[in-house]
């Protein structure tokens, strides 16, 4: 039972719900897109609320606005919340609204899968955020070191390992499915040297999340049988090892940093060519690095346990594996650098986030460099120049990239651009109030300030510093605020975008903005790495259109109109992962029967799935 | 303490130029915890380390947002632009900037590398200390001389220390930011560090605190190291080895047995299950003349005994809390966040949670568990711990 790409005539009248049923059993990458990117940044405000309390109590000595516990649940669920339901989101969504369009595809390669993975994500995001209402949220640190997690008294720490299985299906069952769309999805002439560098660093994203998850997953699981079950993987008493769990977390935490970044530099090689009116410098350098980084990704993770007393040896090795990252990452941004030289840079808000973001990684990657050598992170771990530092990676790294993408991409999904005059605020607001409290944290590491306390004495020298870096924190807020007012007014308000506003040289440019259903009614073949540049400024005719369904292999010839096949909706994978959630609070209240009822529902919609993709 | 051109060296380039004056107006402040003054070897070489690597920082710095900040404004659009030059890449430019990274890596790795074997270098003669890490305090045993301490480590200036990190529940991280890098204290493993605090000609008090998140009031586990000349730590020792007197007309119930040479280290079970403390058992009916006898007497009776030790009182063995032997001798109570004064001592026993909000104290003594008599008699018997 296929449908066209030309929505039936409707009987009736349309009714709000129709819309709301519409998104719920969507398949269309496109929807699930905008729904991952929606989600993200509700999320995100979430987290950056989360930060802002902490900031506030950190901005005088002694404060005693939040109890102890309270802080330590809300550092623990700022960090899980912006790694796991913030900053990856974005990108997967990003990835799914963009890879197809990009590769000449019509979908990605399995829909309903796209369907389920967002869903789990959605559920395994409110799963962990209702331990706030649910008698206390997690309190060990997005980094769960035991003995401290598997002691901690309450549901809290049950909430995070059950949640992070439950987001791991998702983002693991999205990284096959990028993997398999490239693969396989490229238009005629799509070659690998030709893909978007954006598709480069979401395939090598993919491909880390694939390997790295694996770690967690079996850390998390060991940590359930470790509270729940009595076991002892990582309880010292009864010789466990609690440095096991630290391997585990690290071994997926630190390519999980590059799954956070890659897909940001992914973003800016998109954006720094269009806005400088210059093809990227150096194309196959910047996505051959980006693989270098991936391989070495897996190679560094001892880096965040310089302190627990491996020796001088072990510190070493991983000390050159880390600082040797560096270099393809170097080279990246001298790549880009060169991608402006000589240009004729437009700065509209994407390009000002695109530089902010190349202004702040660079901090971000000389810090991570000095974190590199062994003595000087004695030093300076479990401070706050190590704060510093991640912040300058994920807030003027990540998020400014994401930026970027937003403003760079947002008429291509919605039809409409942002405000530029809102989106020259935003982007002010948010590099000023960024270096006010992220900078001086630099300072307050190496003057002696630990991080995840939650307050300090007076006569350390660090009550300055603070108040400054919490005003900073206040001013990014004041920045989300002007980001937020800007995509609600820009649904009406909005400049209405043309199919190619900003010069485009990516096949996403070369359809309506929005695209239509099926994305293109013609597949392009492609002959360069910029095909909609080339068709616009020479080299004339290097994009071809005309699709020949049964040339281009198509299996639904019997199909009316444009012939192109499109799955139907399905609410089977709202229903699978909604299963899984159901059987996630069991676990955590030990309820077997609600095992039983969250795994028959998932069985059930596993055989719908099954059954459609049989008719299908 | 220190002066403004030693505090404005420490501060000058560590920030680009636009902070560098705010940074003025915050350098004359006191730092404890800085890593910019140091009092140890260990320290020491770190920090020349790190102003190695800063300085080619400031550089890398420097050159790569020079550049891009050049070219960020040079070439902005301008109205009469058209197509600019369709450059691809070149393959020598490519070359070159991936070798001059690389070549500045092995640098700094060298560097790293070189320190890194400085650090480990072999002891002579060192004083043992072994470091127990609790959910929220430190205990410091000295097991050649027999002592047993809290929060405030004493150690011997220009001699070598090598310690011995453990922990009794959860993770913590050891750290005297101006004597050493920090080492965890990890359960079920033994960490070794060492180091050799600078010459002083007086007594002299370095802060420290606990660098690993260990729950709840982790960021209120401090410490104290006291760094003295050797014949003040040998009189320091001294002193410690000494138990604690009986005060005035109260007369030993229980027959003394051996003193509590050092205090076993907790079995590494992760959460130290809290003794069945009865705070709420009635005063017993002969008082004591004195105060600190009658505090004497409480400190028994409300089962302080089950979480502190005092050498000399057989019943006093407890391991949760510090040992309070000398407590007195200490200059701050409650791992380092309080002064050692009778007001203080009277805030913390009146609420522990006030001061140390969850602490494990906490769970046992509530605002209103011990009266004004109590307190008042209490902290005359601990102000009698010399």
């Amino acid at each position: 039972m296929a449908v066209t790409a030309i929505p039936a005539p409707r009987v009736g009248e349309r009714r709000w719900w129709h819309a709301w049923w519409d998104w719920i059993t969507t398949v269309d990458h496109k929807k699930i897109g905008i729904l991952y990117i929606l989600t993200a940044v509700v999320f995100f405000t979430v987290g950056g609320i989360d930060a802002l309390l902490m900031r506030i109590q950190l901005g005088t000595p002694e404060n005693t606005l939040l109890s102890p516990q309270l802080y330590n649940e809300l550092f623990t669920m700022h960090g899980t919340t912006m790694v796991f339901l913030a900053l990856m989101p974005f990108n997967v969504g990003l990835a799914n609204y963009l890879i197809p369009l990009m590769l000449g595809a019509n979908d990605m390669a399995f829909p309903r899968l796209n369907a389920l993975s967002y869903w789990t994500f959605l559920f395994g995001g409110l799963f962990l955020s209702s331990s706030f209402l649910l008698g206390g949220a997690p309190d060990a640190g997005w980094f769960a070191y035991a003995p401290l997690s598997t002691t901690s008294a309450g549901d809290g720490m049950d909430f995070w390992v059950l949640g992070l299985q439950l987001l791991g299906v998702g983002s693991v069952l999205g990284a096959l499915n990028i993997i398999i769309t490239v693969f396989n999805l490229r238009a005629p002439g799509m070659k690998f040297n030709r893909m978007p560098l954006f598709v480069w660093g979401q395939l090598v994203t993919s491909f880390l999340i694939v390997f790295a998850f694996p770690s967690i997953t079996v850390g998390t699981v060991l940590m359930y049988f470790d509270r729940n079950f009595d076991t002892a993987f990582f309880q010292p008493s009864k010789g466990g090892d609690p440095l096991l769990w630290q391997h585990l977390f690290w071994f997926f935490g630190h390519p999980e940093v590059y799954i956070l970044i890659l897909p940001s530099f992914g973003i800016i090689s998109e954006v720094l060519p269009v806005f400088s009116r210059k093809p990227i410098f150096g194309y196959a350098f910047i996505a051959y690095s980006s693989v270098a980084i991936g391989f070495l990704g897996f190679t560094v993770w001892a880096h965040h346990m310089f302190a627990v007393g491996m020796g001088p040896l072990a510190n070493a090795a991983f000390s050159a594996t880390s600082m040797l990252i560096a270099v393809p990452t170097g080279v990246k941004i001298f790549n880009w650098i060169a991608t402006l030289w000589g240009g004729s840079l437009n700065y509209r808000a994407p390009l000002l986030f695109g530089v902010g973001f190349l202004f702040l990684f660079i901090i971000g990657g000389i810090s991570g460099v000095m974190l590199g050598s062994p003595p000087v992170d004695l030093q300076v771990t479990d401070t706050y120049f190590v704060v510093a530092h991640i912040h300058y990676v994920f807030f003027g790294g990540t998020m400014f990239a994401f930026f970027a993408g937003m403003y760079y991409w947002w008429p291509k999904m919605f039809g409409r651009l942002l405000s530029e005059r809102l989106g020259k605020m935003h982007f002010w607001l948010m590099f000023v109030g960024m270096n006010l409290a992220f900078f001086p944290q630099h300072y307050l590491g190496l003057i002696g300030m630990p991080r995840r306390i939650y307050t300090y004495p007076r006569g350390l020298g660090f009550d300055f510093w603070n108040l400054i870096s919490t005003l900073g924190a206040l001013t990014i807020a004041l920045g989300m605020v002007v980001f937020l007012v800007n995509i609600a007014l820009a649904r009406r308000n909005g400049e209405i975008a043309n199919p190619d506003p900003w010069d485009g040289h990516t096949l996403e440019w070369a359809t309506t903005s929005p695209p239509p259903p099926h994305n293109f009614d013609a597949i392009p073949v492609v002959r360069s790495r910029r095909p909609v540049w080339d068709l616009k400024y020479g080299e004339a005719q290097q994009m071809t259109a005309p699709r020949d369904a049964k040339a281009a292999g198509s299996a639904d010839v019997h199909d009316a109109g444009h012939g192109i096949h499109l799955p139907p909706p399905s609410f089977y994978p709202i229903t699978l992962a909604f299963g899984l959630t159901v059987a996630s609070y069991a676990l955590l209240y030990s309820s077997i029967i609600g095992i039983f009822i969250g795994i028959s529902i998932v069985f059930t919609a596993i055989a719908g799935l099954a059954s459609q993709a049989a008719k299908d | 303490m220190l002066s403004f051109g030693k505090g404005l060296s420490r501060c000058m380039g560590l920030a680009p130029a636009l902070l560098v004056v705010l940074l003025l107006a915050a350098c004359g402040t006191e730092q404890p915890q800085t890593t910019f003054s140091t009092q140890g070897n260990n320290a020491r070489e770190i920090l020349s380390l790190y102003n190695i690597i800063f300085y080619v920082a400031i550089g890398v710095f420097v050159v790569v947002e020079g550049i891009l900040i050049y070219s960020a404004f040079r070439y902005r659009r301008r109205p009469e632009d058209g197509i600019p030059l369709q450059i691809h890449g070149n393959q020598p430019i490519e070359i070159i900037w991936t070798i001059i990274p690389a070549i500045i890596i092995l640098f700094i790795a060298t560097m790293t590398f070189r320190t890194q074997s400085i650090l480990v270098a072999e002891t002579t003669d060192p004083l043992r200390v072994t470091v127990v890490g609790h959910q929220w305090w430190w205990e410091f045993q000295y097991p050649d001389q027999g002592v047993v301490t809290a929060n405030e480590l004493h150690i011997p200036a220009n001699r070598d220390i090598e310690f011995t990190l453990q922990s009794a529940d959860v993770i913590h991280s050891f750290w005297f930011p101006r004597l050493s890098g920090k080492t965890d204290a990890i359960p079920g493993h033994s960490n070794r560090l060492t180091f050799r605090a600078d010459e002083v000609t007086d007594r002299t008090l370095i802060r420290g605190q606990c660098a690993e998140f260990c729950g709840g009031v982790h960021a209120q586990m401090g410490m104290y190291a006291v760094v003295e000349p050797a014949a003040a730590f040998e009189q320091w020792i001294e002193q410690q080895r000494a138990e604690a007197a009986l005060p005035a007309g109260v007369t030993q119930t229980v027959e003394a047995t051996a003193p509590v040479e050092e205090s076993p280290i907790a079995t590494t079970e992760a959460a130290t299950p809290i003794p069945d403390v009865d705070v709420t058992q009635p005063t017993p009916a002969v008082q004591p003349a004195s105060l600190e006898g009658r505090g004497y007497e409480l400190f028994r009776t409300k089962a302080c005994t089950g979480c502190h030790a005092i050498a000399g009182y057989p019943e006093a063995i407890g391991n949760i809390g510090p040992d309070l032997t000398h407590v007195n001798s200490r200059e701050h109570i409650v791992a380092g966040w309080l002064e050692n004064s009778p007001d203080n001592m009277r805030r913390w026993l009146r609420d522990p949670n006030e001061v140390k909000p969850g602490n494990i104290m906490g769970t046992a003594i509530k605002a209103g568990t011990l009266t004004e008599d109590e307190i008042e008699a209490l902290t005359a018997y601990m102000e009698s711990l010399k």
